[in-house]
């Protein structure tokens, strides 16, 4: 059993208060950070951690830091993405729920090397308790000086507010996120310009996600040499949150350094197939991702090496799928979700999710036709990289994959016109 | 300026120009229906993808900005596939009821489809069927037309600058929606049936009246109010189907208000004047009504009261009408009292945020008719002086004046009114004769602006009824001072010769857009 930094506090249900993190060397990060009172540098530090988004996409942190234009005149914004609501995925409920002030403590650092003076958390409507928690920790921490004005007589402001959304899947997206935050309908924007140019308010923005938040503190306690060391290549580093779900023994949340090997995961540490049954297919990165076979997933669940069996670490939610799964069930759910949460405004994903999910019910329900497969192989083609955001791609990839990998079920349905899972 | 190669032609464009912009102003074809040059950009419909060089994907030429050396492409197999798959998208919920459908003809999802689409559909499940809803207004919404494209909603925040229209729900269920409570009776609404690029938003004004393939086109001007906006007499079989708005980025841009737009009906509940007619009602040859008239202004000339007469001419009526009236009276007979019938402005003038202007001042010309009479002096405040004995005047098309201005009328000697149609004035004139409406005459308004633009005759008029200028020509012959103006044209190219307000212009050279008179 490996170390873990942000887990370690899940049976400690007082985790969640001041006093508690700071006994045990919280907010030690920020008053670190700005003591040094250098943003430059601190962005220097995160690239060489090599820290990389938690969100799905993977893109560095640093980096990403680095696009906001330092001399722009207008304010820049952090905005925490805690729109947590990808199917497979529930790390970031966990950090927000158990580990607020460590959230908060990267919000402040991250802000910091922006120059942003004013922090929003976009917060899954949903998460009402975490919503609360986080009050909560905002309040403690203002009173104890670590946000707010002139924190700890450095000059600096920071005010950070909870913004709780309204319980679309789309407010995830983080243009959609930014115009729901500014009170508009949650429809994705063209990109260019990207948020770190024109974002929140047409200022400057940097999106990102609780779970990449929440590991600044420890960066900047340990150093980001010692943060590139855990992983197994410096381009996949850090600790890392893994969710499991489905039909293992022990579904559930882990934390192990990136790069954790996916089948250990599943029969190691959860425990293997419920049941004693056989694994027919694992989506490794939450819904969107492409699914993988049973003979797939010796595989390091890093961004190179998933990509290279033909999927994506996406937000490491791992569905775990028995041999009693249909999968042509499994993917009518699944794009019953996107046809759900399409957010309607461009043509190939508000029409194709819901036809996708049309022709996939009749397969599963009876009525399935052969030229169904190469129908929904054309319609997954057309929505995919011909959307204005990665939902459509989203609907298009699970499509693809699961009709390329498990054909004959497909095809078995199409053929008995029924189910062959329903007796 | 950045020079670009689309399709292996080279191309030269302003930076900040969006491929599409670029394309279409040299005559490349890109289909698209969320685009519309006078709205901000959605790139929703994705039916614009093209290739870029060196862009892994299909880029949204609305929304990418040309590049100098960028090399596009809009013929590939993978931008062909694009369209294909976007049309079978917009397809697979659309009706086939073309054949009722009010767009039709003029349809970019029937125009594109036949040119990139498919003819047959792969879609066997059930369509999306969602009951036509009346927005308020004259607007209904085909919901099952829909795509969705967003110009409607775009049309208010960014023209009008009000939101009347907002999309509601999500998804697959997505529908353009108006706010609870309201009707969409704004002044500019006629302008989104114009936009939507499918048969979802239909004036009722025009709902199964014809086959828009079937209707006649003419260039004219409004009449409704002094801005001159450009629009298309839409007609057939000598009658007006509907008005629709023309691009003049220098007047209009490419929009009409309401009040314009079915102006065309304003005549409706009033009786047309079809022939000369005495006070007492009873109907005169144009011959004979203009004899008369003739020969009261030959007495009047002949016992050198001509100081009782005056002319007004009209803030409604051509340039043309005006210049004649004034010539032959007032230039040729040698009436001296030149006055304007021009009705207040009423209110204010309305400005949109694209800057589109109604204007309160409701007459189409009244800047022409000032030129063209080389007055301004106001027919209502002279008659109270009393020194009018006998007026001859133009009339506004289809109000009459109020009551407390018709009494002003009572004691002429003799009172003659050209107008359009039978109402309280020409009741009142001792000769009323007919005249030609705006719709069915050449000739040339002059708008607040003081743009000088043509209006081009969509309608015959009635049997037997001419424009005034022409009426007067022939009063001009039994004056025995004939006029050598045979048409809208002499009567222009003459009064461009000898007013200096129209100096060196000729009625044949006056382009499309108009001409800023200095």
């Amino acid at each position: 059993m490996s170390e873990h930094y942000l887990l370690h506090n899940a049976d400690k249900p007082e985790s969640r208060e001041l006093a508690f993190y700071l006994a045990n060397q919280g907010w030690s990060a920020w008053k670190k950070v700005l003591q040094q009172g250098q943003p430059a540098a601190v962005i220097e530090e995160v690239k060489k951690s090599g820290l990389r988004g938690r969100g799905g996409a993977g893109f560095p942190t640093g980096m990403k830091w680095s696009f906001v234009p330092r001399d722009s005149e207008k304010p820049k914004y952090l905005v925490c993405n805690a729109d947590e609501s990808e199917p497979g995925t529930f790390k970031d409920r966990y950090l927000i729920e158990h580990e607020p002030h460590m959230l908060l403590e990267g919000i402040a650092i991250a802000s910091f090397a922006i120059d942003a003076r004013r922090a929003y958390i976009y917060i899954r409507g949903e998460f009402a308790y975490g919503a609360h928690v986080l009050e909560q920790a905002i309040a403690e921490a203002e009173a104890g000086h670590l946000l707010g004005n002139n924190i700890q007589g450095s000059g600096y402001d920071l005010q950070v507010t909870v913004h709780r959304g309204a319980g679309a899947y789309i407010c995830g997206e983080e243009t959609g996120l930014l115009e729901s935050l500014e009170g508009k309908r949650g429809w994705p924007r063209l990109k260019p310009p990207f948020p770190a140019v024109v974002g929140a308010f047409k200022s400057p923005t940097v999106v990102n996600n609780v779970e990449t938040l929440a590991n600044l503190p420890l960066i900047f306690n340990r150093g980001a040499e010692w943060f590139a060391a855990i992983g197994p290549n410096p381009k996949n580093t850090g600790p890392k949150l893994y969710c499991v779900s489905g039909h293992v023994n022990r579904p559930g949340l882990y934390e192990f350094p990136m790069g954790k090997n996916l089948k250990e995961l599943i029969y190691d540490d959860c425990g293997g197939i419920r049941g004693g049954k056989k694994l027919k297919a694992v989506i490794p990165g939450g819904s969107s991702v492409p699914v993988l076979r049973a003979d797939q997933i010796d595989v390091s669940m890093d961004y190179e090496s998933l990509a290279a069996a033909g999927s994506m670490l996406g937000s490491a939610g791992v569905i775990v799928m028995d041999e009693e799964t249909c999968m042509v069930n499994a993917l009518y759910n699944l794009e019953r979700f996107y046809a759900h949460e399409s957010c309607g405004q461009c043509t190939p994903c508000r029409e194709g999710t819901t036809w996708m999910a049309k022709i996939l019910g009749r397969l599963e329900k009876g009525g399935g036709r052969p030229e169904d497969l190469p129908l929904l192989e054309d319609i997954a083609r057309h929505i995919n990289f011909r959307t204005i955001c990665p939902l459509g791609d989203a609907a298009a990839m699970p499509a693809a994959s699961f009709l390329k990998q498990f054909r004959d079920e497909f095809s078995a349905h199409a053929q008995l016109g029924r189910c062959p899972y329903r007796h | 300026m950045p020079t670009f190669t689309i399709d292996g032609k080279e191309i030269e464009a302003a930076a900040g120009t969006s491929i599409l912009k670029a394309a279409l102003a040299h005559g490349i074809e890109i289909p698209h229906y969320c685009y519309h040059p006078a709205l901000t950009i959605a790139g929703s419909c994705r039916m614009c993808l093209v290739e870029l060089e060196g862009s892994p994907k299909l880029v949204l030429s609305c929304a990418t900005e040309i590049k100098e050396g960028m090399v596009v492409l809009t013929q590939t197999e993978q931008v062909k596939d694009a369209r294909r798959s976007m049309l079978e998208f917009f397809l697979i919920n659309h009706p086939l009821d073309c054949p009722i459908c009010d767009k039709a003809g003029e349809c970019l999802l029937q125009d594109y489809t036949f040119k990139y689409g498919s003819s047959h559909s792969r879609m066997v499940e059930d369509k999306r069927v969602r009951p036509t809803k009346d927005l308020g207004g004259n607007i209904l919404l085909y919901r099952n037309r829909c795509v969705l494209c967003t110009r409607c909603v775009r049309f208010y925040t960014d023209v009008v600058g009000e939101p009347w229209l907002t999309v509601e729900n999500r998804g697959y269920h997505s529908d353009i929606s108006i706010f609870p409570g309201r009707g969409l009776t704004h002044k500019m609404t006629g302008n989104i049936v114009e936009i939507c690029p499918v048969g979802c938003l239909i004036d009722k004004d025009f709902l199964f009246n014809a086959r828009v393939w079937n209707l006649n086109r003419t260039r004219s001007i409004c009449s409704s109010c002094s801005s001159g906006c450009n629009i298309s007499i839409e007609h057939k079989e000598n009658a007006i189907y509907r008005i629709r708005a023309r691009e003049n980025a220098a007047v209009n841009g490419p929009w009409i208000c309401d009040d314009g737009r079915y102006s065309y009906r304003a005549g409706e509940n009033q009786v047309r004047l079809l022939a000369p007619r005495d006070k007492t009602g009873a109907v005169l040859s144009i011959d004979a009504a203009l004899q008369q008239l003739s020969a009261h202004l030959r007495r009047l000339a002949a016992e050198n009261r001509l100081a009782e007469v005056a002319i007004a001419g009209s803030a409604h009526a051509t340039v043309e009408d005006n210049y004649v009236l004034r010539r032959l009276l007032g230039e040729d007979l040698g009436v001296k009292t030149i006055l304007l019938n021009a009705p207040a402005p009423e209110g204010s003038d309305i400005t949109y945020k694209s800057g589109f202007t109604i204007r309160a001042d409701k007459s189409p010309n009244r800047r022409g008719a000032q030129l063209a009479l080389s007055s301004s002096q106001d027919l209502w405040a002279e008659l109270q002086q009393g020194r009018i004995r006998t007026l001859l005047m133009i009339g506004a098309p289809y109000a009459a004046p109020a009551a407390a201005q018709l009494q002003l009328l009572d004691g002429l000697e003799m009172l003659v009114v050209w107008s359009l149609t039978e109402n309280d004035l020409a009741r009142q004139a001792d000769i009323a004769l007919p005249m030609a409406g705006y719709a069915e005459q050449e000739g040339t308004f002059v708008n607040a602006q003081g743009r000088l633009q043509r209006l081009h005759a969509a309608l015959e008029p009635p049997a037997g009824i001419r424009p005034v200028w022409s009426t007067l020509g022939s009063l001009g012959r039994l004056l025995g001072q004939p006029l050598p103006l045979n048409s809208a044209a002499d009567v222009f190219n003459d009064l461009a010769s000898r007013l200096p307000g129209f100096a060196g212009l000729s009625y044949f050279r006056i382009a499309d857009v108009g001409i800023q008179l200095s």
